[in-house]
């Protein structure tokens, strides 16, 4: 008699431990994947049902839309063969991109241009050459820009003449929002894909999100946020530039003059539900500046966090209380 | 009466057993860990994983990239000390020695991510 209960209970452990490995353990299911796309760090971090498989979608997914659409350098793109022939047909993607993007132009009356592409160009030499590029090149390159020069009429594209596209302000952004469609179609329960500093928040939940410090020799992050699922996107003096002698000449540039925008910021952080729009808004505001910035951020139903050069931290009303500044250096003003 | 012994004393060994080894597992599942990890990847492969609370003087890593990155850790911090990339951008990352922290050489494909015991940050926007 007692070996017969110690059997059933026996069985009934290893009916349960079947029933939790079957039903219970895809839950716990965890994926972490990073690659180098659009020259960046990607990295999608899983949970849930179908999470590995998931991942690696998305990687795939992302790969894809730089090569296909966004990249100004790889020769079966869009915006390749945009800039270089001034007219091509464009993808479903890339198209929802420019038009979304070209909104943001307008709205922000040219603060934000994804047409400087000739203007980057001109700062990247520099960044290697580590002089200044000739202002007389600077200033031709700025009068060839402009996004009233570039038109979409159905499905195609056409660019005036000099005028070069570079969605380097978007796409990161935009690969999030691809992810999220992603992960719609699965049973994955919560995800955080990071392509470059646009962040996608995906599931049930609140997220904690750092701020990183624009330090130069420090990693570490100067406020969180603590965010429910959406987009974050930063544009920082600190994340591409290059210093001659005493000033640092980073990439965040000002439309109107082809220089990089000196208004005492150092970083624009904006939280929304659409990726594109983080990523586009947070360069945007940062060339607005904080009063201009935040106006613009709000119309579009976004929050923004603005930090300036002698450590002061703006912020819109709506993420006044989900800050917690975690750098004794910084003021929440 | 005779008493009937349902449980042996092995089968109570046993029992405890399975239990801490559960809890083990629910503890590894969970991601826990006690002390700042450094893992340092190359090309999205995990290429060293660092205990930062037991690297004794300084632990030095040459990168198998090109361009070649050297990474130095000390106790409970690990940084890029020197790269052969042009922009030197990972080198100015500085130290990391914080839950969350993370630093790339984009050049060399090769990134340092920093978790720890207490509750890291989800992610960090740069």
């Amino acid at each position: 008699m007692p070996k017969k209960i110690l059997i059933a209970v026996l069985c009934c452990a290893v009916a349960v431990a079947v029933a939790a490995a079957v039903f219970v353990m895809p839950q716990f299911e965890k994926s972490e994947n990073t690659d180098f796309l659009m020259n960046t760090v990607v990295n999608a971090r899983l949970e849930g049902k179908g999470s590995e498989e998931t991942a690696k979608r998305i990687i795939n997914r992302i790969s894809e839309l730089e090569n296909n659409c966004f990249s100004r350098t790889e020769e079966d793109s869009d915006i390749y063969r945009l800039n270089k022939e001034y007219s091509a047909n464009l993808s479903e993607e890339t198209k929802s991109v420019l038009l979304k993007a070209l909104e943001v132009c307008e709205k922000s009356s040219g603060a934000f241009d994804i047409t400087l592409a000739a203007v980057s160009d001109l700062w990247n030499e520099s960044g290697q050459s580590k002089a200044l590029p000739d202002s007389g090149n600077l200033q031709k390159a700025v009068e060839a820009s402009g996004f009233e020069k570039l038109s979409i009429n159905g499905d195609n594209a056409t660019l005036q003449t000099g005028a070069g596209v570079d969605l380097g302000s978007v796409g990161k952004g935009a690969a999030c929002d691809y992810a999220r469609e992603l992960l719609e179609e699965t049973e994955v329960s919560r995800a955080v894909v990071s392509v470059g500093g646009s962040i996608l928040l995906y599931g049930e939940g609140d997220f904690t999100v750092g701020i990183a410090s624009p330090e130069k020799g420090s990693s570490d992050y100067i406020a969180t946020l603590t965010l429910p699922s959406g987009c974050v996107s930063t544009s920082g003096t600190y994340e591409r530039y290059f210093d001659l002698g005493e000033k640092r000449y980073h990439h965040i540039l000002d439309s109107q003059t082809g220089y990089p925008v000196d208004n005492g910021l150092v970083s624009v952080t904006v939280c929304s539900q659409d990726g594109l729009l983080s990523d586009a808004l947070s360069t945007a505001c940062f060339v607005l500046g904080i009063e201009e910035g935040m106006k613009l951020a709000l119309d579009y139903g976004c929050q923004a966090v603005f930090v300036t050069d002698n450590g002061e931290i703006h912020t819109t009303d709506g993420l006044e209380n989900l800050i917690d500044v975690t750098d004794s250096g910084y003021t929440l003003v | 009466m005779q008493k009937i012994k349902l449980l042996k004393k092995s089968d109570i060994i046993l029992a405890a057993v399975i239990a801490v080894a559960c809890a083990a597992a629910l503890i590894f599942m969970s991601g826990t860990a006690r002390n700042l990890t450094a893992t340092v990847s190359v090309d999205g492969e995990v290429y060293e994983v660092i205990d930062l609370s037991k690297v004794e003087g300084e632990l030095v890593i040459v990168t198998p990239t090109d361009p070649e990155t050297v990474i130095k850790a000390s106790k409970n911090a690990v940084w890029f000390e020197s790269s052969q990339c042009e922009n030197q951008l990972c080198v100015n990352s500085g130290k990391l020695s914080r839950n969350g922290a993370a630093a790339a050489c984009l050049p060399a494909k090769t990134v340092i991510t920093v978790e720890g015991a207490e509750k890291p940050v989800d992610a960090v926007t740069y």
